[in-house]
């Protein structure tokens, strides 16, 4: 029996809008696709945490930085392993690295990568003057060990301890070790009191990274630029972030956004994560956009 | 966080006051491993200059912890190396095969159980003239689970050990008498027996070379860690007892020669 012409229309209408949707929704996807992704987005990574030249301060917040990514690792269930330490002898930390491991590491904390700049009364300030120091976070993705090839003849490993008769005669804590790539120059030191087979294997760790970062780096400044991403580049020199502790607040420079509660931002739990998930939903409205121009 | 920081320059100070070497690093080590309650009273031992590894009660070697008491010699980063080139020895052409191999003088049995837990096809011998050592050692083999491998026994050099072996590894004391107390405070603190090894350092080795011919399998291989300077006359000692052997040195990673390598064809 047939149906009436009114209600065959309906249904045709229908299924028309329904194949609209689809379209759309298909299109947002191809066009989610062709968006450029690092490809070392899911890899690990290696943090790097670096204060400014002298003063205090900058080495105190460097070393509070590096325990609010330890924290924050933490609350992602992400293995935090520390590579390096080198303690400023005022207090706090020149520098330190960490490897950082799970899935889509580095796609998250490269967003921490650039300068971080802290405005607050410094504990030894006795005027209560407000000082301003900066720090700078690098963050290197982690290569799988397959894609970074070491040729151990390329590399030396020594140890920096004083020379000296070693074996029997001496009773240290230390068993530093050093490692040097030959063709790059990159020179790698774990000073630790683990083995020094364990130091070995964190140095190589850190090495590869590094290797791999150079390679990285390399094949990014060949890329077109003007399909360079700013956010995420990792630059050292940007300025990304503020923390005022008098004020509470944390300013987000690249998206002008401003967090409220720095202890609790730097507390590295729902705070930092939220911000991380701006920015890399920032992102990816840049390559968007980008693309479509 | 600050707190324990804080705890942590204090101590490095107070150890750095004292003389302590890595005063830095051990005072780290020490905060960070030990009770808040407990970190005086083991602040007050170091600054006796008991070794921190005695204090603590193991040393990290090779990847795992060694435990270590005063009667056995703490090990050394350098002794890594004799494990790292009897692995390689083993693992070149010989994996397939059942390996045997004396430890002699195992101390705490760090290279023993080392190479028993990389090598799970050996029949190792770790062998003490010490009682109280091999006690630390019978200890570190069941912490390792690697008693089905290893057989200690007690006795002089060789003697012990039940049959002729592939491998021979050897730390044997090597420091001149003379030598030992000019030495760190730490080193003082560790077994003389375990140190000593007479005039020239060479009384151990002398005998061990001078046993070995009778316990050596053809091929075979023996490992011994010595000082640098005590290579020319070692050598001259092993070509003695085995006129055929090939004999190199590896360094260790201040690109001194650490360890003789002596292969019988």
């Amino acid at each position: 029996m047939l149906r009436d012409d009114s209600s065959l229309a309906e249904e045709v209408r229908q299924e028309i809008l329904e194949c609209d949707q689809d379209l759309r929704a298909l299109e947002g996807a191809i066009v989610r696709e062709m968006i450029p992704r690092d490809q070392s987005d899911d890899h690990s990574a290696v943090l790097e945490v670096r204060a400014a030249a002298g003063g205090t301060e900058s080495s105190l917040f460097t070393s509070e930085m590096f325990a609010m990514y330890q924290k924050y690792a933490a609350y992602r269930k992400w293995g935090f392993e520390t590579l390096s330490v080198s303690e400023s002898e005022l207090g706090g930390y020149k520098q330190a690295s960490a490897s950082v491991t799970g899935t889509g590491v580095y796609g998250r904390l490269k967003y921490e990568a650039g300068v971080h700049r802290v405005q607050r009364v410094p504990a030894t300030e006795t005027h209560g003057r407000l000082h301003t120091s900066t720090m700078s976070v690098a963050v290197l993705p982690q290569p799988r060990d397959i894609e970074v090839v070491l040729n151990t003849n390329d590399i030396k490993v020594d140890t920096f301890r004083a020379a000296g008769a070693g074996g029997q005669h001496v009773n240290t804590t230390d068993s530093a070790v050093r490692l040097t790539h030959k063709p790059t120059g990159i020179v790698v030191s774990i000073q630790d009191q683990r083995s020094q087979h364990q130091n070995k294997a964190k140095a190589m760790k850190l090495l590869q990274a590094l290797i791999y970062e150079q390679q990285r780096k390399t094949a990014v400044e060949e890329r077109d630029e003007k399909r360079r991403q700013q956010i995420g580049s990792g630059e050292r020199s940007e300025r990304i972030r503020t923390y005022n502790f008098p004020q509470d607040r944390v300013t987000e420079h690249r998206l002008g956004v401003t967090v409220w509660g720095v202890a609790g931002f730097m507390s590295g739990t729902d705070s930092l994560d939220n911000l991380l998930e701006q920015l890399s939903a920032h992102d990816l409205q840049e390559n968007l956009t980008r693309l479509m121009e | 966080m600050t707190i324990v920081r804080e705890t942590i320059r204090e101590t490095h100070q107070t150890l750095e006051a004292a003389g302590i070497p890595d005063a830095r690093l051990e005072a780290e080590v020490m905060v960070m491993t030990v009770m808040p309650d407990d970190l005086a009273g083991i602040i007050g031992q170091r600054l006796e200059r008991i070794p921190l590894a005695y204090i603590l009660g193991y040393r990290e070697f090779y990847g795992i912890n060694v435990v270590v008491t005063p009667d056995v010699l703490i090990p050394r980063p350098e002794t890594e190396g004799i494990v790292e080139h009897t692995l390689f020895m083993a693992l070149m052409g010989m994996e397939t095969r059942e390996l045997s191999i004396a430890d002699v003088g195992t101390g705490s049995g760090a290279i023993a159980v080392n190479l028993a837990i990389h090598l799970p096809a050996a029949r190792i011998y770790a062998v003490d003239i010490s009682e109280p050592a091999l006690d630390v050692a019978a200890w570190n083999i069941r912490a390792h689970s690697v008693a089905d491998r290893i057989r200690l026994g007690h006795g002089d050099l060789l003697e012990p050990v039940p049959e002729s072996v592939d491998l021979i590894v050897a730390n044997l004391p090597y420091i001149p008498t003379d030598r030992i107390p000019t030495l760190q405070p730490e080193v003082q603190c560790e077994p003389g027996a375990a140190l000593d090894g007479g005039p020239d350092g060479l009384d151990l080795v002398r005998r061990l070379l001078a046993q070995a011919p009778g316990k050596l399998n053809s091929p075979g291989i023996i490992l011994l860690e010595l000082d640098p300077e005590q290579f020319p006359a070692a050598e001259a000692v092993a070509l003695q007892h085995f006129p055929d052997a090939e004999i190199t040195a590896e360094q260790d990673l201040s690109h001194r020669d650490r360890i003789m390598v002596i292969s019988r064809p």
